[in-house]
């Protein structure tokens, strides 16, 4: 699943086999938050990575991002391997890898003035004179919808979606190559959320960025997303072209998930009440699907006893769409749970 | 700094309270807003004067501190014009040898500050920034420290460099600087995992940076109010090591001195104590008061201001504020006899106020009748939940409804006294919140919870009843081993389960009106999804009235029969839901609609609705929404806006242009 390596393309981030480990005190085995999991992320693409939680999706932006071990796997950002790297080497890779996170109001320090925030790692790593330094400021808080004079105030005087606006803006201050965004939107009204989404996607455009999109929120990552991956309990289920996935998801989890989202037409209510109701609980006491066979064994309706049993294999369909399911190929695809379509709602 | 006020939109409230505080002030020099309080202006004052004698007094009154004797003469004298303050044991004057005895003070007091700063904020700041072993070593060496006997180990100092205040006081520093590590590593723990740090590791600044730019000022206030502590306390030991005339040879004079010879002479001359023990004991107090001070003003230069809801606008009266609702409603409205009789929930021209006259909710009025869904949608900081606290009478304090009436089966709510209130809450009107996680009690068993609810709200059941009510409510929400969930702690409960849960302590009380205030927002969609269809058959089932307080339009479209759209307060759309969805007759609606990602085209950017939500007390006079809406007209802004029947009375839109915009939205 990691693109074609025959060309002369190199990924910007490779991940390969990662696994993600968190101890649970001496007596217990350590919880596998990410098992195995190999992606890669090119130039100029977004990469929607999307699961509830539990799925490991934060887990491994920060494993890329060094706030986290890698117990396994490796983890290859611009032709560098970054996964084991001490504090001290990972410096020199804050100019080309950037994160914004869920929070507004806990991503930027309230003791510290907007200016401050934006223009701090400029400052202290490419040194500029203090007045090429306020402009650069001045021109990403324009790029941002806000005004340089904002440069002087704190973040206590913004609202949430400025306040990840101005979190987005210090990413990209240094003109980083990719920008992992965990949940970047999740916690914003609606049309707050619109306002944030074609920022990103207008930067991109201009500037060529990469994101790694992470979210519950499967609307949002499919709008967003070139390409994405449905992780379950720290495996990849499905991956591969966003809108084919959602168009027909092969994957018994990524069909689950796809109907669960709720369509805001009202219309469509009454085709949704007639869906099946006997498929398995998506909670139950029971745990999971043990560490031999498919984590979604226990709740998936077509589950056999190989499922159980035996980790399946990542298969390539014909399309390019990679499934990680015993039976993918006996399930018919369904009907579109979700038409993509052009229409826009109103005007 | 007078950009604040002009420059962008208003930092308008988008999530809760956090925000709903923020009030824009320009961040004015931190000298001049510490010397705003009288208190801070004293006490700087005060140590100022004291600073100013310590340096100067030595100086001015050379002799003083070589005197052996005074006047013998004049020995034990009180207060004169000679002496202002009077005369010691051996009759020197009082006033000169207070002066000169300043700067020992002083001196002690900085050597002892200084040492503390040298160990205390600097090891704090590291155990709690990097935690793990190096968090305990120092632990532990704090213990180590605070376990010593501080003044036997200052007398022992003093026994090895006699007359050495430089020692002593820095050995008071160390013994002061465990209780700074302690506060300052309490302080640093929680920044710690602050996103802003972490994206601050990630753009790649040293740790040593990152503790002193982004940790420290952070926990500047502790700091500040620990070290005037500590200042307090040194002022204190200095002054009695040097009572026990262990600190400055003798014919140098110093408080403690003074206050040994006060203290000698109390029986003759209980005057001469006085004017040392004061002075002490006013150092003392304005080095606490003024760390206070400083504490305050650091903090309040970033953090939001005190006021809530600031502004001063005054409720409008009824006459001002435009035609009610529309003459229709207006008229089988007012009366619980008519329309409403039937309905199982009616609100009626409910407004709600901050006691300083900020209007918060204006003129609300809907009704839902029993088997009905129905939602309320708005963005954040458009009063959906202050509606559903407003129904439940758990306004907030100093909030409080100003007009209108709730009624409930005809009973306005509105009049009943908070005691008959109580019995309607949680039997009659259930409510079900945004976290299962917080709104079950952590140290009660999850089926001991909704059994405490069924004996509150079912007269005369025994325990043994009440326990199978519980264990068949559980199973009422789908619970697969009613038996063990009701056994298990709420930590044992995943979020889905904890919301059914809670659902079922909703039920307990066989409400006639369920207000289910985002109840799905905190799950994953395909508990969502779960949760949503357990809704949709519980009401059903039971009959009852669902009031569904959400910002998603997919859980409206899943659940609902009618929506009703609210912004900046007041009620702007009222309709089916299928109505609403597909032709939205006002443009926020509209917006709202179409700023879902759901069907969006990605080629195209979504639709977004410039600016933000105002804030409560920045509404607009005329049409809240017309600074955010294209279509605004001269018509928009020249007065309130009535809410009005559109559509054969179906609908009811608040939009001069509702007809023209019906038609372009139906295309």
């Amino acid at each position: 699943m990691t693109g074609d390596l025959s060309g002369k393309r190199i990924p910007l981030l490779h991940v390969e086999g990662i696994t993600v480990e968190f101890g649970r005190g001496r007596h217990r085995p350590p919880l596998r938050a990410v098992d195995g999991v190999t992606f890669s992320v090119w130039p100029g693409e977004t990469l929607g990575l999307v699961g509830e939680s539990g799925s490991g999706k934060t887990s491994i932006a920060r494993s890329i991002l060094g706030l986290t071990d890698v117990a396994a796997g490796s983890i290859t950002f611009a032709g560098r391997e970054i996964a084991h790297l001490s504090q001290r080497d990972r410096r020199s890779l804050g100019s080309d890898l950037q994160v914004v996170f869920q929070d507004p109001y806990r991503s930027l320090n309230p003791t510290r003035s907007i200016g401050d925030t934006l223009g701090e790692a400029v400052k202290v790593f490419d040194r500029p004179t203090k007045d090429a330094l306020s402009n650069r400021v001045g021109e990403m808080l324009t790029a941002m919808g806000l005004s340089p004079a904002d440069a002087k105030r704190y973040p206590a005087n913004f609202s949430g979606g400025q306040r990840q606006r101005i979190s987005i803006g210090r990413a990209l201050m240094r003109e980083p190559k990719l920008v992992i965004c965990d949940e970047p939107v999740s916690s914003l009204d609606l049309s707050v959320q619109a306002q944030i989404l074609n920022r990103m996607k207008s930067l991109q455009a201009e500037r060529g960025l990469s994101y790694l999109f992470i979210s519950h929120d499967l609307p949002v990552v499919r709008y967003m997303s070139h390409r994405l991956i449905v992780l379950y309990q720290g495996q990849i289920m499905e991956a591969g072209d966003a809108d084919a996935i959602y168009a027909a998801p092969r994957h018994p989890y990524t069909r689950r998930l796809l109907a669960s989202v709720p369509d805001p037409d009202p219309l469509r209510r009454n085709a949704r009440a007639s869906r099946p109701g006997n498929a398995p609980r998506s909670e139950s006491l029971r745990g999971s699907g043990g560490t031999h066979g498919c984590p979604f064994s226990p709740r998936c309706q077509w589950a056999t006893a190989i499922c159980t049993e035996e980790r399946p294999a990542i298969e390539k369909a014909s399309d390019g769409t990679s499934i990680a399911c015993h039976n993918w190929r006996e399930i018919a695809v369904p009907q579109a749970s979700l038409t993509v379509t052009d229409r826009g709602v109103t005007s | 700094m007078t950009d604040v006020e002009g420059g962008l939109i208003a930092p308008a409230a988008t999530a809760g309270p956090r925000s709903a505080a923020a009030v824009a002030q320009p961040a004015a020099g931190f000298s001049r807003r510490l010397l705003k309080q009288p208190v801070a202006a004293v006490c700087i004052a005060y140590l100022g004067l004291l600073i100013l004698v310590g340096v100067v007094a030595p100086l001015l009154l050379p002799s003083i501190a070589g005197q052996q004797a005074g006047s013998l003469s004049e020995v034990l004298k009180g207060p004169s014009g000679a002496h202002w303050l009077g005369t010691d044991s051996l009759g020197r004057d009082v006033l000169e040898r207070l002066l000169v005895g300043t700067r020992p003070v002083l001196v002690g007091v900085a050597e002892a500050i200084g040492a503390s700063l040298v160990i205390g904020p600097p090891l704090g700041l590291l155990a709690g920034y990097r935690g793990g072993t190096t968090d305990r070593v120092i632990g532990w060496l704090a213990d180590l420290m605070f376990s010593l006997p501080g003044i036997v180990i200052i007398l022992v100092v003093l026994a090895i460099f006699p007359e050495n205040m430089l020692a002593a006081m820095i050995t008071l520093g160390f013994l002061v600087a465990p209780s700074m590590i302690r506060v300052v590593r309490s302080a640093a723990l929680p920044v710690r995992s602050e996103p802003y740090i972490e994206a601050a590791k990630i753009s790649g600044f040293s740790d040593l940076r990152i503790m002193v730019r982004e940790v420290l000022p952070r926990i500047a206030g502790p700091i500040i109010v620990q070290m005037s502590l500590a200042a307090a306390a040194a002022v204190g030991i200095q002054v009695g090591v040097a009572f026990l005339g262990l600190l400055v040879p003798t014919p140098a004079p110093s408080w403690g001195g003074m206050i040994a010879d006060g203290w000698s002479h109390i029986s003759s001359d209980p005057w001469l104590i006085l004017p040392p023990a004061a002075l002490t004991a006013a150092t003392i107090l304005s080095l606490g008061l003024l760390g206070d001070a400083v504490r305050d003003t650091t903090a309040g230069r970033w953090a939001s201001g005190p006021q809530a809801v600031g502004g001063t606008r005054s409720i409008r009266t009824r006459e001002e504020r435009g035609p009610r609702i529309s003459s229709a409603s207006a008229a089988d409205g007012v009366h619980p006899g008519h329309a409403s009789a039937g309905k199982v929930l009616a609100v009626e021209g409910l407004s709600v106020a901050t006691d300083a006259g900020v209007l918060i909710l204006d003129d609300v009025s809907f009704d839902i009748a029993a088997g009905e869904t129905l939602a309320l949608l708005g963005e954040s900081g458009c009063g959906k939940t202050m509606t559903g606290r407003a129904i439940l009478g758990l306004l907030p304090t100093g909030i409080t409804p100003t007009a209108g009436s709730i009624y409930l089966k005809g009973e306005n709510l509105t009049s009943l006294p908070e005691k008959a209130l109580a019995r309607v809450r949680g039997r009659r009107i259930a409510m079900i919140g945004q976290d299962p996680m917080v709104s079950l009690n952590p140290l009660f068993r999850a089926g001991w919870q909704v059994q405490e609810i069924v004996c509150r709200h079912r007269d005369g059941i025994s325990k043994s009843e009440a326990r199978d009510v519980a264990l068949d409510l559980l199973r009422q929400v789908d619970l697969d081993d009613a038996p063990d969930v009701f056994r298990r702690y709420p930590h044992e409960l995943s979020g889905g389960m904890a919301q059914r849960v809670s659902i079922a302590r909703a039920l307990a009380g066989n409400p006639e009106l369920l207000i289910a205030d985002e109840p799905t927002t905190a799950l994953d969609v395909s508990v969502q999804a779960e949760i949503l269809a357990l809704l949709r058959r519980l009401e059903a089932e039971r009959n009852m009235a669902v009031l569904l307080v959400t910002h998603d339009w997919g859980v409206v479209a899943e659940l609902a029969d009618r929506a009703v759209v609210m912004y900046a307060g007041e009620i702007v759309e009222v309709g089916q839901v299928e109505q609403i969805f597909a032709r939205p007759s006002h443009p926020y609606t509209a917006g709202l609609t179409a700023s879902s990602p759901h069907y969006a085209s990605k080629k195209e950017a979504l639709r977004t609705i410039p600016g933000s939500v105002p804030r409560p007390g920045d509404w607009p006079a005329a049409c809240r929404f017309s600074p955010r809406c294209d279509l605004s007209i001269k018509a928009c802004e020249t007065g309130p806006i009535a809410l009005v029947e559109a559509e054969s009375g179906s609908r009811k839109v608040r939009c001069v242009r509702h007809a023209e915009f019906a038609e372009r939205t139906a295309r």
